[in-house]
């Protein structure tokens, strides 16, 4: 008798754990942060988070003289530090204070100027730019000597707001740049690129 | 030896011969009935030897009467006070002469006169060896007249205690030299015979008084010592009787015939058995099965499917389980129903309207998410009532039967699937999923036939080929390969009572 019974719950178990599941509808969104360069010697290029394996690794970080370094690297998924080819990177110094990060007035619309590395004045609320190309060589946009005129290069923040929180957990924002600049290869800084570009991107803060 | 006797008591303590041995009500109402079996031929003996007591008692009995031992050692003994009265019918009807002819007693008289006496004239015929113990106290009664005083006075002892029966009446003519007295008396008093019929009748009576005083005086040294033996005899014990019985029966002839005591075997204690009705279910020689002794007994059975390959997958291994119940028509043939859980592996209808087969989702952010369900058929699960007949020889048996079936539930397995830029892919698979059962048939049919083999009491690998009707799909399903399949099956039978 205690078999039956046995066999009964037994079956009673599997029968109720055999419980009728409906699939979700599909869902295939686009692609969020992307950049776009038109001026591309090599002709236009793109880059896509989420495509091609690449991922906008985004962060924040203390740099040398005071300064807070908000970034936004498009790289391989793989290559977290952004300095393999392809990577292409934004970043935004500005001063180190306690509290001093208030993305909703940081990043307000408007034009940021770029930063120059061998500048020896306080640059805050400056940006810049880098590329790796496919070749390995690292373009720049902060390393030209003397500092290029900046009349013809702009950098414009149109669009922005908060994100998600990024892989390591820290907040993030989301923006849309439109830019256009100089980029010097880091071993002959005679050479210069003039890019332009838009897209969307994402920097985290604290 | 105080350890062993702890060892021992702990033992005792703790073994329960319950735990040891399951309790079989049936074994003990056999065994019960064995008993009664047994009671019963004791009982019959214990009657066959009673009776055959009593036989032996009763014919050693009719040899003594027969060789009139039983009567010389009554005679011997002397008693006089089991005297009864007969009738003159049954003296008669023993073949003595008729009483009353006074011819008789003049004849008596010459015989030798001790035995002489008469209804009128008594004192006429008392003999000469009795005149001496007549004179003591016999007298006194002769006076009275009524009753024959020779009845008292001639062979005191012989008479005293002579047997009462017929056959003892009779064996006193085979011995005259101890009975002519008596016989003599039963003559003068009872018979009508003629003249002739007397003398013939006397002619042993002139000897035998004188052999009998002879004897007497044999035993007691001279015969006035016999004479006194006699009629002290006679009227220390005899006497008051007798003159009782002669004032009752006055004025009629009085036959008194010994009565013997009949030696009856009387067992000191006689147990008459009780005989206690036991309700018997079934005689054990009648019982169907010889293995369980029971028509009916139920049990689970566990198989193994292989099954014709589906149209679109390669699984072939499906399962039945179930329970059984099997009641035997006689000693070989059973009938058996049961019902069992048959799983049917395969059998995929694809995707439909309210069946999809994969879902996919793709999230982009920093990187991208990719999600991605899949559906698939593993199996139908069905309820079957098999209904068979089985054939049971020995440990083997062969079985046949039809079987229909219910779809239950169709069981899918699901997998998950997520990818994002950061993590490799990752995949949950849950087994049991319900399915659509609108593509399926609901109902089935199907045939059997196998063969089991009994391992023992309770286990039998079985082996079955079935052969299913009834197709898989709905007719408006197109499939290539939707009709009947069949399957080959092997498994156990557990016998649970």
């Amino acid at each position: 008798m205690h078999k039956i019974l046995l066999s009964i719950v037994l079956a009673a178990l599997i029968w109720s754990a055999c419980t009728k599941s409906d699939f979700p509808d599909p869902i295939v969104e686009t692609p969020v942060f992307m950049v776009k360069i038109d001026s591309m010697p090599e002709g236009p290029a793109s880059t896509t988070a989420g495509e091609d394996g690449i991922y906008l690794f985004t962060e924040v970080s203390q740099r040398f003289g005071g300064f807070l370094v908000l970034s936004g690297t498009f790289a391989d998924s793989k290559c977290p530090e952004g300095d393999c080819p392809g990577s292409l990177r934004f970043e935004f110094w500005n001063e180190w204070l306690e509290d001093f990060v208030r993305p909703d007035t940081l990043f307000n619309e408007g034009t940021w100027p770029y930063f120059q590395l061998y500048s020896p004045d306080l640059q805050p609320k400056t940006v810049a730019i880098r590329w790796v190309r496919s070749d390995g060589t690292v373009f720049r946009s902060d390393i030209s000597f003397p500092p290029p005129n900046q009349d013809s290069l702009h950098f414009n923040v149109s669009k922005s707001g908060s994100w998600e929180n990024n892989e390591n957990g820290e907040k993030t924002w989301k923006m849309n740049i439109d830019f256009a600049c100089l980029l010097f290869d880091s071993t002959q800084q005679n050479q210069a690129k003039f890019v332009k570009g838009s897209g969307v991107i994402a920097v985290a803060y604290r | 030896m105080e350890n062993i006797d702890d060892l021992m008591r702990q033992k005792f303590d703790s073994d329960d011969p319950g735990e040891r041995f399951e309790f079989q009500e049936e074994y003990w109402e056999q065994a019960q009935a064995l008993l009664e079996r047994e009671e019963d031929r004791r009982r019959r003996w214990l009657w066959f030897f009673i009776g055959l007591a009593v036989a032996i008692a009763l014919f050693t009995w009719f040899l003594l009467g027969q060789s009139g031992l039983w009567s010389q050692n009554k005679t011997g003994t002397g008693d006089s006070t089991t005297f009864t009265k007969k009738t003159e019918k049954q003296i008669t009807s023993a073949g003595t002469p008729s009483a009353g002819e006074p011819e008789t007693k003049a004849e008596s008289g010459k015989a030798g006169g001790q035995i002489s006496s008469d209804k009128k004239e008594p004192e006429v015929s008392i003999s000469e060896a009795q005149a001496s113990s007549v004179k003591t106290g016999q007298a006194s009664l002769g006076t009275r007249g009524k009753v024959p005083d020779k009845n008292f006075s001639s062979g005191p002892k012989s008479q005293g205690s002579a047997s009462k029966t017929r056959n003892n009446y009779k064996s006193r003519k085979s011995l005259p030299q101890k009975r002519v007295p008596e016989n003599a008396i039963k003559t003068v008093n009872l018979s009508e015979s003629t003249a002739t019929t007397a003398e013939s009748a006397s002619q042993p009576l002139n000897t035998v008084p004188s052999q009998q005083n002879q004897t007497l005086q044999n035993l007691k040294g001279n015969p006035g010592e016999a004479e006194d033996l006699q009629a002290k005899n006679l009227t220390t014990s005899n006497l008051p009787i007798l003159a009782s019985l002669a004032k009752t029966t006055a004025g009629k002839p009085i036959i008194n015939l010994p009565t013997p005591l009949i030696p009856f075997p009387i067992p000191a204690r006689v147990v008459v058995p009780k005989k206690v009705s036991v309700p018997i279910k079934e005689p054990i020689t009648n019982t169907p099965d010889p293995v369980t002794g029971k028509r009916f007994s139920f049990g689970l059975s566990m198989v193994g499917a292989a099954y014709q390959k589906p149209d679109q997958a390669d699984k072939w291994a499906g399962w039945a389980i179930g329970a059984f119940g099997d009641y035997r028509l006689n000693k070989n043939w059973s009938l058996m129903v049961g019902a069992q859980w048959r799983f049917l592996p395969g059998y995929d209808a694809g995707e439909d309207s309210l069946n999809s087969v994969s879902a996919e989702g793709l999230r982009y952010s920093f990187g991208y998410k990719s999600e991605l369900w899949q559906r698939e058929t593993r199996g139908l699960h069905y309820l079957e009532i098999p209904i068979s007949v089985r054939w049971q020889k020995d440990r083997w048996g062969l079985e046949s039967g039809v079987a229909v079936g219910k779809l239950l539930t169709v069981q899918n397995q699901t997998k998950y699937t997520v990818i994002s830029s950061l993590e490799p892919a990752k995949t949950t698979t849950k087994k049991f999923v319900k399915g659509n059962t609108q593509p399926y048939n609901q109902v089935n049919f199907a045939a059997f036939a196998g063969v089991a083999y009994r391992l023992n009491n309770r286990l039998s690998l079985t082996s079955r080929v079935q052969y299913r009707f009834t197709p898989v799909f709905k007719p408006d399903i197109e499939r290539v390969n939707n009709k009947g399949f069949g399957n080959v099956e092997l498994g156990l039978r557990v016998r649970l009572f």
